[in-house]
């Protein structure tokens, strides 16, 4: 692998900047891919109590239909990761799945670097319908810890995604797209008239055509490609809509146009629950 | 964009839409809700852990009939709660044979489902893995029938079971009987070891060689045995010589004889009993063994003995009961004595000794002798009398009273010698020594003969001299000396009349408490929920339309059947039923449906007068004149005499003869005693000689009851015998009703179709075939009311008492003639018969098109069995025609694949 690895910063840094990526950066479409859950070993991803039907693994399984419940009730009810001795990870943006049942609930984000002894707050909010983004400063620790208030039935989440996000930098050529795909077949009877079947959910589709991107991009670009497993990822488009994506065919190659400059066609499609 | 929240599931519009199917995985003590999505439904999670599944419905809804589906569940092999791969968990909680329903939910407009709306399609049987792969696996699947096919419905005679069950009912199965029988044979189930003698036996031998004293069965250590007529009792056994020891012969008033090799050797039991039938039956009418009616005093019926029904006879059924030949037994007395009863009597003997003991020595030269020689004093008179054991061998048919005596009397006096007791019969001069045999008219084995010699009248000169040498009993009787096999011995056919199944105490089959469950709807009720497992919410409404349908019928329809000998295992059985009752059984939905073939009604029309003419009777009661018989009015009846029985009532037509095939009687409802109970209706044509043409039993109610039988004959007089009434024969009987019809067939009105199929959603060609030619029967001829008690001796028609055939010219005119032939083994009603007949030669006098075609989803509405009319047909003349489906199947993407063949009415 070439370029960065897991939470090291983009190679070269700022001094490496060309000015058009100053101009074309764009803060919008972002791709949220590394889960501090799944880094965690699964054995120090501990829940304040878990239904055997409906286990933890399910929130962090990349899988937005499966939930996992709690069995009991709890206030605050916990979910914490932590890391192999000496390590410490990195996250600025925590996710929640869509299909939960938190509306309403007081949650809050925690940390503690010594082992557990202290926390200390990074963030609070009032939970709501949906999935939910929530955006705070970048910080690295050993310990994670999500605290879920006021709870009077046990907690069901389909995901936990506490990750940092790799924001595209705006090459995209003239003529990238957004829309939806639908999933819908076409019959026509003897007499010439139509009948049309809605099979499924249609989904969001994106597709982003790149063009004279740096050696950075593409370096966090295969970062990604490394970090993802081609898996399936959080997605934030331009116009700040978020949701659960595949890139449709990974992220396939990069075409050189001159000398560190890259061309890229990245498709993102909606996943569904 | 729709996304999921909780509680709610994607909205849908439900015409255009896809539906969403899911199951409901039944494992032990926990129910899996899946689906090819993840939502929320009624509170139940379903998970995504299915790929596929509308091809899985497609396969499988609207399935019916009995042939398996071929159809899979597939699912994605993903991690599952703590095991790795969904399939580890399957392999933990094995899913073979377990059950799961499957569902569809359609969804309106702008709707969330929060009440149930989803439609279950079906109820299956998981079969076994098939194509395991590292992400998906799937799993065969079974209809239900299917999966029950495999299920015991039969239980086997067994030793575990019945320890004492002889050897040749060992593997038999139980009788399952349904409705009226006649004629089933019953297994004995508690019996005694028998054998044949290895070696001649003489008449004095104290030790019986046999040829096996193990096997089959094992002889008690001690007992009593039976060898030809002889009774033995034993003390010891010894199984390595194979024999009995210890006996005392001649045991309960039987003879010490020898016996030849090979002779049935058996052990007498205290009782003998037969299996009626695995179940409790309703009553049993009659016992037979080996074809002869037992007394009911032989036997004693227990009808819930553990839950089955069982005869106990009290003695052995042995196969020559009631046809051996007589025999004798001698009876010996065991005292004498003489009695003075007036004047004073010399008594001696000839040769000295105590007196009494010479009448018993059986050497008929000793004698005992009283008389006077000269002229007579006085009145003398002394009596013989012989004392014997008590008799306990078979029933006496005749008894004789034996003596060897010589009386010499005085001629005036020739009858003052006699037999006293216990008849009174007079023997007078005997001429010298003489050996009478004197038979009495009791059948009642005597323990005391006593004979009277008189010496009379005073003063009469000559001798009077009576001797008696010796005096037995001789008794004869009919044999029942077994012959045959050992086998035969140990259980000769005992069969049956009865009624089988009845309902339970709230009438869950039938509507009616304790009811005999016969009609064929509730018979299959019966077998899905009593013999098969499944519940009542697995049976659909149309059983109970079905019910009433078979009772509307010409001839309501009744099964009388033994389950085993319809088929062998559940799928098997509901077809032949199918067959027998005009009707097809199918799963649908997740329940059992019935539904009846449409086809040929029979219907009659009265044709005894209103108005009295023609109408006679035997006799009638008060002004309950015959006439008011068949008036048509239920507030008059006619009365036969008071106690006199037969009794009948007629109807002289004058002219036309007619043909009766149906009768019905409605009884005097407010006076039970008055009822008709055994009835014959006969007919003739000169109103002397007369044929009987049905005879039945009324049953003991006020309502009108159906007679439809097979009768091609017309008659003038038609003659209606009553033998009693429901009281016994006393009072007299009233019949506020009776009527006379000629069934006549005819075409039903067509069935109302569903829908019209026509180019506007057809997808395609529809695509036309015929039937098979083959196929055609011009002319049919069925037999029913199997012969239970052949043994399976005969076969094919021989297997059955009753005939019904038809034909259609029409078709042999066509074809020439095609005979068929279907059996009936579940029915005994002809009327029945021939109503399921008529439908048969209808679909099959000519071939029958039948269309196969694809629709859009405007045909979702068709079920089987359902009817639509057909436009736009390639052949312009089916263009309108009525079609009945025989299968729907549900492509992806909603369009409809649709069998149907061709309506034909008569």
């Amino acid at each position: 692998m070439r370029g960065m690895g897991y939470g090291q910063p983009p190679i070269g840094g700022l001094a490496n900047l060309q000015t058009s990526e100053f101009l074309l950066t764009n803060q919008g479409a972002t791709l949220y891919y590394r889960n501090l859950f799944e880094i965690a070993p699964a054995a120090n991803i501990l829940i304040t109590n878990e239904n055997a039907s409906y286990p933890k693994y399910r929130l962090y399984d990349r899988n937005i239909g499966l939930k996992f419940k709690g069995s009991v009730a709890a206030s605050p009810f916990v979910i914490l990761c932590f890391f192999n001795p000496g390590q410490s990870e990195g996250a600025d943006t925590l996710i929640i799945g869509p299909n939960h049942n938190l509306s309403g609930k007081t949650m809050r984000l925690v940390y503690s670097d010594d082992g557990g002894s202290s926390y200390f707050h990074i963030i609070g909010w009032a939970a709501y319908e949906g999935p939910m983004l929530i955006r705070f400063p970048y910080q690295v620790h050993f310990v994670w810890r999500i605290e879920i208030y006021e709870l009077n039935v046990p907690p069901e989440i389909t995901e936990i995604f506490l990750t940092t996000g790799i924001a595209l930098q705006q090459h995209p050529i003239y003529g990238s797209d957004r829309g939806i795909e639908e999933n819908v077949s076409r019959i026509e009877s003897r007499s010439g008239s139509v009948q049309k079947t809605v099979l499924g959910q249609a989904k969001r589709a994106r597709q982003f055509k790149f063009t004279k991107i740096s050696d950075n991009q593409k370096n966090e670009l295969e970062a990604f490609q490394a970090g993802s497993c081609g898996k399936n990822i959080w997605f934030e488009d331009l116009e700040g809509e978020f949701f659960f994506a595949e890139i449709v065919g990974g992220l396939g190659r990069f075409q050189y146009e001159e000398v560190r400059r890259w061309g890229l066609t990245i498709n993102v499609l909606e996943v569904l629950p | 964009m729709k996304s999921f929240s909780v509680g709610q599931i994607p909205l849908m519009e439900r015409g255009p839409n896809e539906p969403v199917y899911f199951v409901h995985v039944y494992m032990s003590g926990e129910t899996l809700y899946f689906s090819d999505r993840n939502f929320k439904f009624n509170d139940n999670d379903y998970e995504a852990y299915l790929f596929d599944i509308p091809e899985t419905a497609q396969s499988v809804e609207k399935f019916g009939g009995y042939r398996n589906i071929n159809a899979k569940l597939s699912f994605w092999n993903k991690r599952f709660r703590s095991y790795e791969k969904l399939i580890d968990y399957f392999i933990a909680n094995p899913l073979a044979r377990r059950e799961m329903e499957l569902f569809v939910l359609y969804l309106d407009n702008g709707q969330m489902p929060d009440t149930d709306v989803s439609t279950r399609l079906n109820r299956l049987s998981f079969g076994e893995f098939d194509k395991i792969m590292g992400d998906t696996f799937s799993v065969e699947l079974f209809s239900i029938l299917h999966m029950l096919d495999s299920k015991k419905l039969f239980t086997q005679i067994n030793r575990m079971i019945y320890p004492n069950a002889d050897p040749k009912a060992i593997g038999q199965f139980e009788n399952i009987l349904f409705g009226n029988l006649k004629g089933i044979q019953c297994p004995c189930i508690q019996t005694g070891a028998t054998s044949t003698l290895f070696s001649n036996l003489s008449a004095t031998a104290n030790e019986v060689y046999l040829s096996d004293i193990e096997y089959p069965m094992s002889f008690p250590v001690s007992g009593t045995i039976q060898i030809d007529e002889e009774k033995m009792s034993y003390t010891g056994k010894d199984p390595a010589n194979k024999k009995l020891t210890g006996l005392t012969r001649g045991v309960t008033s039987t003879l010490a004889i020898e016996h030849k090799a090979g002779a049935v050797v058996w052990v007498i039991q205290s009782s003998y009993k037969y299996l009626a039938a695995g179940h409790q039956m309703k009553s049993i009418a009659d016992v037979y063994v080996s074809g002869i009616r037992l007394p009911t005093g032989d036997y004693t019926v227990n009808l819930d003995d553990g839950g089955k029904t069982t005869i106990t006879l009290t003695k052995k059924a042995l196969n020559k009961h009631g046809h051996g030949q007589k025999s004798i037994y001698q009876l010996n007395p065991s005292t004498a004595v003489h009695e003075t009863i007036i004047g004073t009597i010399v008594w001696w003997s000839g040769t000295g000794g105590a007196v009494d003991q010479y009448m018993k020595d059986k050497d008929q030269d000793t004698e005992v002798h009283f008389g006077y020689t000269g002229v007579i004093p006085e009145q003398k008179t002394g009596d013989f009398v012989f004392n014997f054991p008590a008799y306990n061998g078979d029933a006496a048919d005749s008894i004789y009273v034996c003596a060897v005596v010589d009386a010499d009397l005085i001629a005036v006096n020739g009858d003052y010698f006699k037999l006293n007791s216990p008849e009174q019969i007079n023997i007078g001069d005997t001429g010298g020594k003489q050996t009478l045999r004197i038979k009495l008219t009791t059948t009642t084995v005597p323990t005391q003969i006593r004979f009277r010699g008189n010496a009379h009248p005073v003063g009469a000169g000559g001798n009077c001299v009576i001797i008696v040498y010796e005096a037995w009993l001789e008794i004869e009787r009919w044999s029942v000396n077994p012959s045959g096999s050992p086998g035969d011995v140990l259980a000769p056919v005992v069969t049956i009349d009865g009624e089988g199944y009845q309902d339970d105490g709230s009438g869950a089959y039938t509507g009616v408490a304790s009811a005999l469950i016969e009609n064929p709807s509730d018979v299959r009720r019966h077998l899905l929920i009593a013999k098969l497992g499944r519940t009542s919410a697995d049976i659909g409404t149309s059983f109970g339309d079905m019910r009433t349908t078979y009772n509307g019928r010409v001839s309501p329809y009744k099964l009388a059947m033994n389950l085993i000998k319809i088929g062998s295992k559940p799928s098997e059985i509901f077809q032949r039923i199918d067959e027998q009752t005009r009707s097809q059984m199918r799963e649908d939905g997740g329940k059992f449906e019935l539904s009846f073939h449409p086809g040929p009604n029979g219907a009659g029309a009265d044709f005894l007068p209103t108005n009295g003419v023609g109408i006679s009777a035997s006799g009638y009661w008060g002004s309950n004149t015959p006439n008011k018989s068949c008036d048509d009015s239920d507030a008059t009846l006619w009365n036969g005499r008071v106690a006199v029985f037969p009794e009948w009532v007629q109807h002289d037509s004058g002219g036309v003869a007619r043909i009766a095939e149906k009768l019905t009687i409605k009884s005097q409802f407010n006076l039970g005693n008055y009822r008709v109970k055994n009835f014959s209706l006969m007919g003739s044509n000169d109103g002397v000689n007369y044929n009987t043409i049905f005879t039945g039993r009324q049953a003991n109610n006020g309502n009108v009851q159906s007679y439809v039988f097979q009768n091609t004959v017309a008659y003038r007089y038609h003659r209606l015998w009553i033998f009693d009434n429901w009281n016994g024969g006393a009072d007299a009987v009233g019949i506020i009703e009776w009527e006379l019809m000629t069934v006549s067939w005819s075409a039903p009105s067509e069935p109302t179709p569903v829908m019209t199929i026509d180019k506007t959603i057809f997808i395609g060609e529809p695509v036309f075939k015929m039937t098979p030619s083959v196929e055609i029967k011009n002319i049919l001829r069925a037999v029913y009311d199997l012969d239970y008690g052949s043994r399976g001796d005969r076969r094919k028609f021989g297997d059955y008492f009753g005939q019904v055939e038809l034909s259609d010219s029409g078709s042999i005119a066509q074809y020439g003639e095609l005979p068929g032939e279907i059996t009936f083994p579940a029915v005994r009603n002809a009327a029945m018969v021939e109503d399921v007949l008529r439908w048969m030669l209808a679909q099959k006098k000519d071939v029958i098109p039948i269309v196969s075609l694809k629709a859009n989803r405007m045909a979702a509405k068709l079920e089987r069995g359902d009817y639509f009319t057909l436009n736009d047909c390639p052949i312009a003349a089916w263009n309108g025609s009525l079609w009945k489906v025989l299968s729907v199947h549900p492509r992806y993407e909603q369009t409809f694949a649709i069998q149907a063949i061709k309506y034909v009415g008569s």
